[in-house]
């Protein structure tokens, strides 16, 4: 008799409880066990370009407002004003010389301090320490241009934290300034961590047509969860396959033509470098089965309008929101998480094991086992060691 | 009415229906008989204002030779199974011999396999088009899209 619920008659490495991505209880724990501890990517520094440039977003379920201050300096703050829990900034992007909450009109500088409160004979009584109700700073550092923060303030510093993986795309980002062209969002009605795979784990390019399988690539894993797969060499995506003609120029500094790098960033972020263009995924986990995700597009700051407009539509072939790629990515995941909400098949299988070749599920192993040690249960078992 | 009045108004009416055309052949993926609507120096865009990042994207860009192929490959993918129905309102026509301007304000509606329908984009479709052997063809047909949330990706044209 076969059954869905049978515990695979594999080392408990090599399998997954699908519950990890659709119970309530393993979403909580993650959010304290992973998000509030680790460094998590909220944009680029290129769209907090100019003293006075500030983005607001949502990192580990807290409001965020980054800012660049008068001094060049990206700091960033809980968006919450220090009198009654209002919203400080209620724009997405945008320019200020200060912040000023739209509901009782307490202003704070660019570096946060609490500036100015309205009608201020009201609190002389009182004597209100206004040094001590400036916005809540939060811990903010860059590596190549991408801004993280971290609530943790026993956290080691974030280049320690992403550690060597990031020597794969030291050359493409780090290297030339890089600016965002393309940034769109979207809802997907799945657990965050399958979208993280689906970037991890090559073997799901057999959905994929269209992408040349030519992949000298090896898994790499490192420390703290973080992974990737790229070449030393070639690795060819097929742009004639896609209508496209060839990569003709802007190849980006230390790839080669074609090549192909993709690094996961553990827990949320996906960075693939596709030769002339790169993309980035950010993940904010809104439930279970609930994640907004943010995907960018990056190219060159200096790149004239001919060679950006290249850039431009090799990412969107593959990876725009009418692209080759990404729409068919979303629809398998969307897929694969409605059917796990059923439970009638409980395990997940990571079991290939082909010596780091691109299809190896070694990297998806090293994932979850840093997801087990910061969750504190096993991936394979998470009910049993919950108990 | 003078005679040069009415021919203004049966090439409006011309060009109103290249627009609805182009929704109803979308709407049954009649792909081919969609791409003949462009002359062959044409172009199709899709672009959308990102406020996140202040300026516009372009988020497909291909001349009837690139869509052809792109189009020809479309049932080899795995893609959205939801029906679309366009609501296309031209709202500006302006004709001046052989050329003509043309905006017009569209919704596609989006119907699941279960049967649910939901908007699925809104946006403006900012046309030039041309007149060539007789007929009206697209020049440059631009989906100019406000939606930038989609409830699914697309492989073909909007």
């Amino acid at each position: 008799m076969i059954s869905g619920t049978e515990i695979p008659s594999l080392p408990e490495t090599h399998f997954l409880d699908n519950r990890i991505f659709t119970d309530e209880r393993i979403f909580a724990k993650e959010l304290t066990g992973i998000f509030q501890k680790v460094w998590l990517f909220v944009c680029h520094e290129s769209e907090i370009a100019h003293p006075g440039d500030f983005r607001t977003t949502s990192a580990g379920g807290r409001p965020i407002v980054v800012v660049r201050g008068i001094d060049g300096e990206i700091r960033s703050f809980f968006n919450v004003c220090r009198h009654r829990g209002a919203p400080v900034v209620r724009e997405e992007k945008g320019n200020a010389k200060g912040f000023q909450c739209f509901y009782h009109l307490w202003t704070y500088g660019l570096d946060g301090c609490l500036t100015g409160v309205a009608k201020p004979e009201g609190y002389e009584r009182v004597g209100l320490d206004k040094s001590k109700l400036g916005l809540v700073p939060v811990r903010t550092e860059t590596l190549y241009g991408l801004v993280f923060v971290c609530f943790d303030h026993q956290v080691e510093p974030l280049r320690d934290y992403l550690g060597e993986i990031m020597e794969g795309v030291a050359k493409p980002l780090g290297s030339v300034p890089l600016e965002v062209f393309h940034l769109h969002k979207f809802e997907l009605k799945a657990n965050w961590k399958l979208w993280q795979d689906n970037n991890s784990e090559r073997y799901h390019a057999l959905l994929h047509w269209i992408t040349g399988k030519k992949s000298p690539m090896k898994v790499r894993i490192c420390r703290n969860g973080h992974g990737g797969y790229w070449s030393d060499g070639e690795a060819t995506v097929d742009y004639a396959a896609g209508g496209f003609a060839g990569v003709s120029g802007g190849v980006l500094p230390g790839l080669k033509e074609n090549e192909q790098r993709v690094l996961n960033l553990f827990p949320d972020v996906m960075i693939n470098v596709r030769s002339n263009v790169v993309r980035i995924d950010r993940m904010v986990p809104l439930a279970p089965g609930h994640t907004l995700i943010e995907w960018r597009g990056l190219g060159v700051k200096s790149d004239s309008p001919a060679l950006r407009e290249e850039r431009v539509r090799h990412h969107n072939m593959f990876w725009g929101p009418t692209g080759r790629n990404l729409p068919e990515d979303i629809i398998a995941v969307e897929a694969q998480w409605a059917a796990m909400t059923s439970d009638v098949v409980r395990y997940s299988i990571l079991a290939r094991e082909e010596d780091l070749n691109p299809t190896d599920d070694e990297n998806l192993r090293a994932y979850y086992r840093e997801w087990g040690r910061r969750v504190g249960v096993r991936a394979s078992a998470p009910f049993e060691t919950m108990r | 009415m003078t005679e040069a009045d009415l021919g203004v108004l049966l090439e409006r009416e011309a060009i109103r229906n290249l627009v609805q055309q182009t929704a109803v052949l979308l709407d049954k993926e009649e792909l081919g008989q969609w791409l003949d609507l462009f002359a062959a120096d044409s172009g199709y865009e899709i672009v959308a204002f990102g406020n996140e990042i202040s300026q516009s994207m372009t988020w497909w860009k291909s001349n009837p030779e690139e869509l052809r192929k792109l189009l020809e490959d479309v049932p080899r993918q795995v893609r959205d199974t939801a029906r679309r129905l366009h609501i296309v309102i031209p709202t500006k026509v302006d004709v001046s011999e052989d050329r003509a301007l043309v905006h017009s304000n569209f919704t596609v509606l989006r119907t699941t396999q279960d049967g649910k329908t939901s908007v699925y984009v809104a946006g403006t479709y900012v046309d030039n088009v041309v007149k060539r052997s007789g007929r009206w063809v697209y020049e440059r047909h631009q989906v100019v899209l406000q939606t930038r949330m989609l409830d699914a990706f697309t492989h073909i044209p909007l």
